[in-house]
């Protein structure tokens, strides 16, 4: 059994590589071994925009990563620059910016790239999908 | 624990924020004291150049920050050689710290890292 880290650093829509990063780390529980996090960084932040319209017969990689996160409890972390920078924020940060609207999805944390050099640096294997 | 952990920067400087992005995730490495080393290839290469003036374009010059490198323990900064060649940069130009590899070398260093990000 190995530890894993997996960082997406694709955006929600129409990536396949966001896509696979998703079966990627359903394959990594499935198997056994142990999925520390996802971390979203660069355009990948836009994951936890809860304020995303995607039809249903088009690409989005957004609700499978929530629900494997509720599933097998596996935190889905945000760069919290990488977020602010895409407009992506939870009600504190809003409310600390004088923002009206928030729009953090819910299952998502913010986080920082410390928190996730932490976890690098305690796991056998990062992949990352870009 | 300290891991070995390779950052490769392989987009132009200031087209996206792809090159400040991957230099926070060296140097917050750097500050966990991990052994990170820096590659630059592709048009990577090109966030090597020496004295630009991304002002003159509205942008920010976020390339000094790798003067900080050695303050982050960072210790080696890889340039493809191969990616100079083809685009007919003259080394001259390039950031003293930077040293040319080949392709080949370049893909034995990789081998012996423990994690390896790409931006």
């Amino acid at each position: 059994m190995a530890s894993f880290l997996i960082t997406v650093h694709a955006g929600r829509y129409a990536s396949q590589s966001a896509r696979s990063a998703l079966l990627y780390a359903r394959a990594v529980i499935a198997k056994g071994h142990e999925l520390k996090g996802i971390f979203f960084y660069n355009d990948g932040v836009s994951h936890a925009n809860a304020l995303t319209l995607i039809p249903t017969d088009e690409l989005d990689s957004g609700p499978g990563f929530v629900e494997l996160a509720k599933t097998h409890k596996i935190p889905l972390l945000l760069c919290v620059t990488a977020a602010e920078k895409r407009g992506i924020l939870d009600k504190t940060q809003a409310a600390q910016e004088g923002f009206e609207q928030y729009n953090l999805a819910s299952g998502y944390s913010i986080a920082g790239l410390a928190e996730m050099a932490a976890i690098a640096s305690e796991t056998d294997k990062v992949v990352q999908f870009k | 624990m300290t891991k070995k952990i390779a950052v490769i920067n392989s987009q132009s400087p200031f087209n996206t924020p792809a090159g400040r992005e991957s230099l926070d995730l060296a140097l917050i490495f750097g500050a966990f004291e991990q052994q990170v080393s820096v590659f630059f290839i592709d048009d990577g290469v090109y966030q090597l150049i020496k004295s630009q003036q991304p002002e003159q374009i509205g942008g920010k010059d976020f390339l000094a920050t790798m003067k900080a490198f050695e303050l982050y323990d960072i210790e080696n900064t890889y340039c493809c050689e191969h990616s100079i060649a083809q685009r007919s940069i003259d080394k001259t130009t390039l950031i003293a710290s930077a040293v040319l590899l080949t392709p080949e070398k370049i893909a034995q260093q990789l081998a012996t890292f423990d994690h390896v990000v790409m931006q």
